[in-house]
């Protein structure tokens, strides 16, 4: 049962939060909710890094919530290293985030309702990943997808964010039933739900019009989440509506339970003979990342250009998955992360703009990092990081990608994500000319942020220069990560045979 | 403290990057903050160093393990391609750092004093603990690469520390040039052997795979490949291209005298005691993998081409440093015989013993048993390092007392600064090789070791050069401190300034290392034998028995009768006497007036050679300064100015009318709009194309249906 | 007659069409809601049809829970969605979806 705790740890955090937060309103002792959750957080973050050596022990760890049933058809948790590598992600993104809301959010109403919701968005994202069966999944798809509409639309008293939720809402929902169809008719072909038992069932079978239907239910279900060009017209609209935090953890690691369901999809459950995934992700990517950048051109508005860069960054990433090979899964995941770092450091350095100048326009921010050194270094270092420069750790994720994309021989493929990055470098830096120019009149009152803010900042932009300097421990974990997940019969043995 | 390798260098950077947000703490903090730093880098260096010593290693996860210890991580692994870092602990390593890092902090300290109350301490101070980090870790580092890092980081520190009085008062000049153009030249100099010590290192990294210095001793293969594509002598050449630079060997030497420009603790610490020691340190470390390993590799080669190729390479290589190192000491010796500015003598002798200790290490290379050459250079090494460091904050402490940096603006200051007369005159009879100083034997080994090896030519050079050491040393202490003051110091005394002895702050480290350099005189056999015992794994890292069987360049094999240190003895005694006698009538007694002298015997002419440096510095300017420069005027008049002026004026006319008609029909409808195109292509093209992010819902789901069809097309397809 | 499995998978399939199609289509926010409505309904009548049709004489209960689970999600989904389009209405005094339409390009 440890390999749930940090799940269960953050369920039960999240539910007690409103209770801590009546207590808070009654003492008058604003910062305790903030602090609770941040424990959590923590705790959790601890508990999770500790499964690392369990992992270390055996590579797929099985565990069953309702052990009277006797076979494992639902409800049971499957803990392998790929699951591990997004969790701690996850965790570790909403521990910054949290400690980034104290501040921003001082100003706030309903904060418990907030952190409740935001513990058990990653709870959910958490649980997605620790999914053995297509029931967990959806139940903890629901949680993360249902909490983010709400925190999406947390300043309700707004416009933009109720506008912004509700398309979000709409394009997600309609994700989440195809998932839900693709899951009965899967049902329906192997007479089962369990991860396991499906991939059993499909290993060896002969290409059909069936199965490739079900893959593109599941991928247009799944891609909707993660933003993959058709199906991302919500992202520009609700991350940015949404309060720089919760952007950061949308932007960084929510839409990447939609990769890594993505991921569980084309690897484990339905693996290459039996449908060729490549195609499809490979024009997926390759559109994904054009419209992403190209968009991302002209936007004025910092946080909708990041929200562009989010899905460009997403084509980087289905590239390394359409590549079908161990080392492109590898890139993918190192990407995983690195994004999640960079881009979350992106969204919580224009967090910490917006919460200082009021406003989201770039012409209007002309000279702001000379004003907040801290976060406009931490901006640059994400923005550069993002553009991928040397010696930060995008850098490092793009240069596997290609590598992989070189090595699976996608000479096209490579050649199209250089230009895009190419291409990309172009608005990455014009953001950071506009930072450091001489600042406008409006800048010039402007004061560095509360402490909690730049803390959050200054973690994660030495997180980038560490990993771009020494990403070895990041290489590690994805390379068994992607080993394990590209031994398919591993996972599927250790599971049945529990 | 298992940790102490990592920390040794880690803790100086970090303390580097910290110190501009201690600064905000107060002055005296951030001062303090970076001494400490380098004291707990010594400390970590005097762990390791005693690791090394009781012969255990500790590795978390290993257990303990006898040095040398290869300790390394993973840096950057991808299927097909890996890096490691790693620290290496080995007798070389550790006590190479233990002595930069103790010499680091006790000229730490000294800046306490000396720079106190100049501007921009906060650089200062950032980039000095800079420095001891990168230095250490080019000291500890395993692989070529990582130590590269370090290597380049030593070379920003000094440049950035050389030209640390930017603004360029003319007191600051040395010779005749301002800092910052002494910093830019430092830089590019050391620049040219970084490129040539980079171009090796991966040329051997593409055939070996590569960078770890163990490995490439282990393996042979990469040699033999090497030599099979014919680059193994170009290589071996290369690589010495590094040390060359860094180490102020001819012909990349003419930056270090202009170096002095900076503070004088930077010239002790950088460009005395620790990073023109680099390449040394370079040469020793691949001592081995050269004399070793091109050994092994001819074992195991078949065709006599190869095999010859490879010895050649080897011989070349030592022959080249042994050679360059000789040459380097007898010239910067005699270009100090004339100097007039007190740093600028102790940078010429610098060079000067840098090229002893290539000389000790190239000699090793040339010998049947190489250990004495090893232990020459390792041992001129630490000594040199101790008491040039002495010297010049002795030197230092000199200038600032003094306000000035020329030599004959002092003079009979010995009664006002005794301390410091005291240790400048140990420091430099240790110079000299005075027994029984510290200098003494460490000069006698590098004799030993060109006997061994039988190169008796430069035996002589390196004897002579001794006596040119001696003559110039007993010149600096007798102009500096002996006779009678200098006007300029006399003009001080009557606006009330009168030469005293320095702060204790400034002499209690140079006294320090005074008594480091005396005790080490006195136990000096002894140490010698210490070290060839200590230093042994360094060398025998090849767990392979080597035959020493093939040539090796005109060895001796024993002498007859007479001890070979009673000879190398007798040289030096000979040596001290003709150089020290012409010294002392021209400026101790002062019987012969040293100008009258150069005058009356027509010395004019080599006092003029000299003073000009050989005209090498003069001939570097003209070939690769002016050279350009007026290559780049001369283009501009002749070129440019007659033949394109003429010809445009020729064509101007036609040129006009015709881009008149060009401008009117095709630059403007299509240049124009080309240019406009492309500037504003993506923004333009873009902002058409933002139009499908409509907004409204309805489009946002007809996308997803869109998606849906577009993949279903897809399939159909490509796959049935 | 006997019902035919065929029929339920039809008729799931046209149902989540429909869905598909009163997304596209449908300007009122709640209608929109209720396609929604209807594409889940559609998952949820598949997931029963295979409970039941997949083995013969054998209805598999985990399905059961899971529709069952499908349905109170869904529901909390409605919630949620609603109040969106409450707190639209609010702010655009309309139910129009494509007057929302503020936030573009």
């Amino acid at each position: 049962m440890e390999i749930l705790s940090p799940m269960i740890i953050l369920a039960l955090f999240g539910i007690l939060t409103p209770i801590i937060g009546f207590i808070c309103e009654r003492g008058r002792v604003r910062n305790l909710v903030s602090a609770w959750a941040l424990f959590g957080f923590i705790i959790s973050f601890m508990a999770c890094f500790r499964l690392m050596n369990l992992l270390n022990k055996n590579p797929v760890i099985v565990v069953s919530l309702y052990p009277s049933i006797g076979e494992y058809v639902a409800g049971f948790i499957v803990l392998d290293w790929l699951s591990f590598t997004f969790s701690i992600g996850f965790i570790f993104l909403g521990l910054i985030s949290t400690l980034h809301s104290i501040d921003y959010m001082s100003h706030d109403t309903g904060l418990p309702s907030y952190y409740s919701l935001l513990l058990l968005m990653v709870c959910g994202m958490v649980g997605v990943t620790l999914a053995g069966d297509f029931l967990t999944l959806y139940v903890f798809w629901e949680l993360m997808s249902i909490s983010s509409y709400c925190l999406v639309g947390f300043r309700k008293h707004l416009w933009e964010p109720v506008e912004a939720g509700f398309k979000y809402l709409l394009m997600s929902a309609a994700g989440s039933a195809l998932v839900l169809f693709s899951m009965s008719l899967l049902y329906g072909l192997t007479g089962s739900l369990s991860f396991a038992r499906i991939a059993s069932s499909l290993t060896g079978a002969s290409p059909s019009i069936l199965l490739y239907a079900i893959f593109i239910l599941l991928l247009v279900g799944f891609g909707v989440k993660a933003a993959i060009v058709p199906f991302h017209s919500w992202l520009p609209d609700a991350h940015p509506a949404a309060p720089s935090p919760i952007s950061a953890m949308l932007s960084g690691v929510v839409i990447k339970t939609g990769v890594y369901a993505i991921i569980r999809a084309s690897y484990t459950l339905i693996a290459i003979p039996t449908v060729d995934f490549r195609p499809m992700l490979a024009l997926l990517s390759v559109l994904t990342m054009t419209v992403g950048n190209i968009l991302a051109l002209v936007q004025k508005d910092i946080k909708r250009l990041l929200a562009y860069s989010s899905i460009a960054q997403i084509g980087y990433l289905v590239l390394a998955l359409s590549l079908g090979t161990e080392f492109g899964l590898l890139a993918g995941i190192v990407h995983f992360f690195n994004h999640a770092l960079m881009k979350g450091l992106a969204f919580l350095c224009a967090g910490s703009i917006i919460h200082v100048l009021g406003t989201r326009n770039i012409d209007e921010l002309t000279g702001i990092g000379r004003r907040m050194p801290v976060t406009g270094v931490s901006f640059a270092i994400a923005l550069l990081s993002l553009a991928g420069m040397p010696f930060l750790n995008g850098f490092i994720s793009k240069y596997l990608i290609f590598a992989a994309a070189i090595d699976a021989q996608a000479y096209l493929l490579t050649f199209i994500g250089l230009l895009n990055s190419a291409v990309g470098v172009v608005y990455y830096v014009r953001v950071i000319q506009v930072l450091f120019r001489k600042p406008i009149e409006a800048v010039m009152k402007a004061h560095e942020s509360p402490p909690l803010i730049t803390s959050s900042l200054v973690i994660l932009s030495l997180l980038c220069i560490i990993f771009g300097v020494w990403p070895q421990p990041l290489s590690y974990v994805a390379e068994l990560a992607a080993h394990f997940t590209f031994q398919r019969l591993v996972y599927i043995t250790s599971v049945l045979r529990f | 403290m298992y940790y102490s390798p990592w920390l040794v260098w880690i803790i100086p950077i970090v303390g580097a990057i910290l110190t501009p947000l201690i600064a905000r703490l107060g002055e005296k903090v951030r001062d303090y903050f970076a001494v400490l730093c380098s004291l707990l880098a010594a400390l970590m260096a005097t762990l390791n160093f005693s690791y090394v010593l009781s012969g255990k290693v500790y590795v978390p996860g290993v257990g303990y393990v006898h040095p040398p210890v290869d300790w390394r991580v993973k840096w950057f692994v991808v299927p097909g391609f890996y890096l490691d870092v790693g620290v290496l602990i080995d007798p070389l390593s550790t006590f190479m750092g233990l002595i930069v890092a103790w010499i680091s902090f006790l000229i730490m300290v000294y800046s306490l004093g000396y720079m106190h109350g100049e501007e921009g301490l906060t650089r200062y101070w950032f980039f000095m603990n800079f420095f001891i980090g990168n230095m250490l870790l080019l000291v500890m580092s395993d692989n070529i690469l990582q130590m590269l890092f370090g290597w380049e980081g030593v070379g920003l520190c000094s440049y950035q520390l050389i030209g640390f009085y930017y603004s360029d008062e003319r007191k600051r000049w040395i010779g005749d040039i301002p800092p910052s153009h002494a910093g830019m030249k430092a830089f590019i100099t050391t620049k040219i052997g970084d490129i040539c010590l980079m171009i090796a290192s991966f040329i051997i990294f593409s055939i070996s795979g590569t960078f770890n210095f163990l490995d490439l001793q282990v393996n042979h293969e990469w040699i033999i490949e090497l030599a099979k594509l014919g680059l193994i002598v170009p290589v071996t050449i290369l690589l010495f291209g590094g040390p060359i630079g860094k180490s102020a060997q001819f012909p990349l030497h003419e930056w270090l005298p202009e170096a002095m420009a900076g503070p004088t603790s930077v010239s002790a610490l950088i460009h005395a005691a620790t990073m023109v020691k680099a390449g040394v340190y370079l040469v020793a470390r691949l001592f081995p993998t050269i004399y070793y390993g091109f050994e092994v590799a001819v074992e195991h080669v078949h065709g006599l081409a190869i095999e010859g190729l490879i010895l050649q390479a080897r011989q070349n290589f030592f022959l080249t440093v042994a050679w360059i190192g000789a040459f380097t000491a007898f010239l910067a010796a005699t270009q100090a015989t004339v100097s007039r500015e007190l740093k600028k003598v102790l940078a010429y002798s610098t060079i000067s013993q840098i090229g002893y200790m290539m000389l000790g290490l190239g000699a090793g290379g040339l010998a049947m048993d190489p250990s004495t050459g090893f232990v020459a250079g390792i041992f001129h090494l630490a000594s040199h390092a101790i008491f040039k460091a002495l010297l010049f904050m002795a030197a230092g402490a000199v200038i600032h007392a003094c306000e000035s940096t020329n030599m004959f603006d002092m003079g009979g200051i010995r009664r006002d600064m005794p301390i410091t007369f005291a240790t400048m005159l140990v420091g430099a009879l240790s110079l000299s090789g005075i027994p029984p100083l510290s200098g003494f034997w460490s000069k006698e080994v590098v004799f030993t070791a060109c006997m061994i090896s039988g190169q008796y030519f430069l035996l002589a050079l390196a004897a002579v050069t001794a006596a040119i050491t001696f003559f110039y040393s007993l010149r600096m202490i007798a102009i500096t401190f002996l006779g009678s003051k200098s006007e300029h110091l006399e003009e001080l005394e009557h606006e009330g300034h009168h030469v005293h002895e320095v702060s204790k702050v400034m002499w209690v480290p140079y006294t320090i290392l005074a008594a480091a350099t005396i005790v080490l005189g006195f136990v000096g056999p002894l140490f010698e034998h210490f070290m060839h015992e200590f230093l042994e794994p360094s060398m025998h890292i090849l767990h392979h028995e080597v035959k020493f069987s093939i040539m090796v360049y005109g060895a001796v094999e024993s002498h007859s009768g007479i001890p070979m240190q009673l000879i190398t003895t007798t040289i030096t005694a000979c040596m001290l006497v003709i150089g020290g006698l012409p010294a002392y009538y021209l400026y101790i007694s002062r019987k012969v007036d040293p100008a009258e002298f150069v005058e009356k015997h027509g010395l004019k002419g080599l006092y003029n050679f000299l003073y000009n440096r050989w005209y090498i510095n003069p001939t570097y300017y003209r070939l690769f300064v002016y050279s350009l420069i007026n290559g780049s005027l001369i283009l501009f008049r002749n070129f440019e100015k007659a033949v394109i002026d003429a010809f445009n004026y020729i064509l101007a006319n036609s040129i006009v009318k015709l881009s008149g008609v060009v401008y009117r029909y095709f630059e403007k409808p299509v240049l124009d709009g080309l240019n406009y195109t492309i500037a504003y292509a993506f923004a333009s093209f873009s902002q058409a194309f933002r139009r499908i992010q409509t907004g409204v819902s309805s489009f946002n789901i007809m996308g997803m249906v869109l998606g849906i069809i577009l993949l279903i097309i897809l399939i159909i397809f490509r796959i049935f | 007659m006997p019902i035919e499995p065929y029929t339920f998978i039809a008729t799931s399939g046209v149902l989540l069409a429909v869905g598909i199609y009163g997304l596209m289509v449908k300007r009122n926010m709640i209608k929109m809601v209720m396609a929604l409505e209807i594409m889940f309904s559609s998952a949820i009548l598949s997931l029963v049809n295979f409970a039941y049709f997949r083995m013969y004489g054998f209805v598999d209960p985990i399905l059961h829970v899971t529709a069952i689970i499908a349905i109170s999600v869904e529901a909390c989904l409605i919630g949620i969605a609603l109040a969106f389009v409450i707190n639209a209405y609010r702010h655009y005094k309309t139910l129009d979806i494509r007057e929302l339409r503020r936030l573009r390009w």
